[in-house]
């Protein structure tokens, strides 16, 4: 029953719920930007996230400061994401990308529009290989090379190149759809 | 941060535009829904266990097969000692980075799949007994009332059933394994 107790008491106390506050404030949007980098399906990725949040949350106890904050919660997620991606592969795309991403809520139309860029960039993201989609969306957070080096165990000098590769790639990508 | 880097930002503001809010009550719901199923899954295992177990040990000494049911017991023995361990051990604690954390869940599938090996061993080493003492039994068939064969091949059932169950536990650890080494490949190829 050792999976069933590492998942955490049933009930918080008032420290926990505290904790687990300031934690979300701090790191929820990132835990869902990465997700939804993996996942194209909203509730999938909207899962995805709480998976996260929850093994951050269990591992919150185990941080000992031997990096920032961010990069702890970065190197939970991106594990996660991992075991995600693993299973997901070998599923059928159920919901095809498309260029054309509407948000779903009615908003100001800058806010809109904003949304559907952001949707659309996304987009873009999950078109690239693993290999650059990670270091990709970790820049796009913005950590530094050394601390996506210590996020996925690469060398600085792979984060580098990998860097250069996936901003051509993103960059060839929207010129390409912006021509279209 | 080099130059290189810098010319993220333009798409970095953009990334950062939207920020999703989650309250707690979400996570604690997800966790606790996470904590059912696991919950369920594993009173589910245990009943099914103890179920078989008691209806082999049954069988075998309604019809006064005193080897069989020795043997019952033992087999049931085993599996539920590997069962144990398999669910006792912690989840892997994670490494210091991803690709740490990935090689050590490999690890742990590794360690899986042996123990999962050990009782399928044990299982046919079962079979074999059972086909042993059924085969003595049908020497003399005349003679053999037809309760013991048929409580024989009830046994032989049951230990087909624990054998389908550990090729199951196998088969979802070895794809499990496979997804995580695609992406170690996938994340360490450039």
């Amino acid at each position: 029953m050792s999976d069933i107790a590492a998942l955490g008491p049933p009930a918080m106390t008032l420290a926990d719920a505290s904790s687990l506050q300031r934690m979300l404030r701090a790191y929820a949007p990132m835990c869902h930007r990465l997700a939804s980098s993996h996942e194209a399906n909203p509730e999938s990725a909207r899962d995805l996230a709480q998976d996260i949040l929850v093994a951050v949350w269990r591992a919150w106890p185990a941080f000992r400061q031997q990096c920032s904050e961010r990069t702890y919660v970065a190197r939970i997620a991106q594990y996660r994401i991992a075991t995600h991606v693993g299973r997901a592969v070998r599923e059928p795309r159920l919901t095809p990308l498309s260029d054309e991403l509407v948000a779903g809520e009615p908003t100001p139309e800058d806010h809109a529009i904003r949304n559907d860029e952001r949707a659309y960039l996304t987009a873009h993201v999950r078109q690239l290989p693993i290999s650059l989609r990670e270091v990709a969306v970790l820049l796009l957070e913005g950590f530094s090379p050394t601390e996506i080096a210590d996020t996925l165990g690469l060398t600085p000098n792979a984060v580098s190149i990998r860097g250069l590769r996936a901003r051509e790639l993103l960059r060839a990508s929207l010129e390409n759809s912006d021509e279209r | 941060m080099s130059d290189e880097f810098g010319q993220w930002n333009s798409l970095a503001k953009l990334w950062h535009t939207e920020s999703a809010a989650v309250s707690t009550a979400d996570i604690e719901q997800h966790a606790r829904r996470q904590r059912q199923g696991l919950l369920a899954l594993a009173i589910a295992e245990a009943a099914g266990f103890a179920l078989v177990f008691i209806g082999a040990v049954w069988i075998s000494m309604h019809t006064a097969l005193i080897a069989m049911s020795a043997l019952t017991i033992v087999f049931f023995a085993t599996c539920g000692f590997l069962q144990h361990r398999m669910r006792r051990e912690p989840p892997p604690s994670g490494g210091y980075d991803l690709l740490s954390s990935l090689e050590i869940s490999i690890a742990r599938e590794d360690w899986n799949l042996a123990q999962l090996g050990i009782g399928r061993v044990v299982t046919f080493l079962t079979f074999f007994a059972i086909v042993m003492v059924a085969s003595n039994h049908l020497r003399f068939i005349e003679t053999t009332p037809a309760s013991k064969l048929w409580s024989l091949f009830a046994i032989a059932l049951i230990v087909f059933a624990v054998l389908l169950w550990n090729v199951f536990l196998t088969r979802r650890a070895r794809t499990r394994k496979r997804s995580l080494e695609s992406f170690f490949t996938r994340l360490t190829t450039p």
